[in-house]
């Protein structure tokens, strides 16, 4: 990972994306606007009463390939930088921390992390009958001291994450006082 | 304006007919889109550098951050392929 540096004896656990579903969700616009060109042209035709319907069905003219052609190519640049998006911004658990990698957008990349040790409480949050039935939510991760909380929005399976966290977290407990104790 | 002669509110666009032609002279003769056509090339050329820039951004993208995953290449490639496709539609129709 160029992003952060592991520590001695720290692995990665787990790197994690939004759902795919809500990939979805955000290229629908684009899917309908794709589409749009060919509900609007036969509706136009009808209105201007001269029959271009047929255009619709595979006998294009040449103007109007032109311009569906470089419709969709800026929306499929469109719909390929939400794809870009979604696949750059992620999560990586580790045995020792959380890693929060977010692409804002071209040339725009925050990357912070913290320390497990510092996890107070771990709320998973589903809403709605789709994230019940699909199985993503958001996590809420609290953290000590000066009480900030950390969000993992659209995530899939969140109770495992929150299990697998908290987990974490009892184990650098455990070795911690294990220290201490010795 | 003898009693025969037709006139059309709304004359289609070249581009919605099959055979390019407009669908009438409209009032006041109208300007018809196939005028237009002299523009399409240099429309076509500004659009090819505006994707041209677009993919090497996001080539520089998925290289730097993703190039540990097995995706970087194959999403790539989709990029090049998909997007070649349309531009190859859009320049049938330059003709």
């Amino acid at each position: 990972m160029e992003e952060f540096e592991l520590e001695p004896g720290e692995t990665i656990l787990l790197q994690i994306r939004q759902h795919l579903f809500v990939l979805f969700l955000k290229l629908l616009p684009f899917i309908l606007l794709a589409i749009a060109p060919f509900i609007v042209a036969p509706l136009f035709a009808m209105f201007a009463k001269t029959a271009a319907g047929a255009a619709v069905s595979g006998d294009l003219s040449p103007a109007f390939r032109f311009f569906i052609g470089l419709w969709w190519l800026f929306l499929w640049m469109g719909s390929f930088q939400i794809i870009t998006k979604f696949f750059l911004t992620s999560w990586v658990i580790t045995s020792h921390r959380i890693v929060d990698i977010e692409q804002i957008g071209f040339f725009s990349r925050k990357v912070s992390s913290f320390l497990l040790l510092r996890v107070q409480d771990v709320t998973t949050d589903v809403r709605g009958i789709l994230s019940t039935l699909i199985g993503f939510g958001d996590i809420h991760v609290e953290t000590a001291g000066n009480h900030e909380t950390f969000y993992m929005r659209n995530v899939r399976s969140p109770e495992y994450l929150r299990d697998l966290i908290m987990g974490e977290v009892a184990l650098l407990h455990q070795d911690g006082d294990a220290k201490t104790e010795a | 304006m003898n009693g025969s002669e037709k006139v059309e509110a709304f004359p289609t666009p070249s581009f919605l007919s099959l055979d390019g032609s407009t669908g009438g002279e409209g009032l006041g003769g109208g300007f018809g889109i196939s005028d237009l056509s002299v523009a399409f090339p240099v429309i076509f050329a500004i659009v090819f550098f505006i994707w041209v820039a677009y993919t090497l951004v996001l080539a520089y993208h998925w290289f730097r951050y993703g190039h540990r995953s097995f995706l970087a290449v194959p999403m790539l490639v989709l990029h090049v392929v998909v997007s070649g496709t349309l531009m190859l539609l859009a320049a049938a129709g330059l003709r």
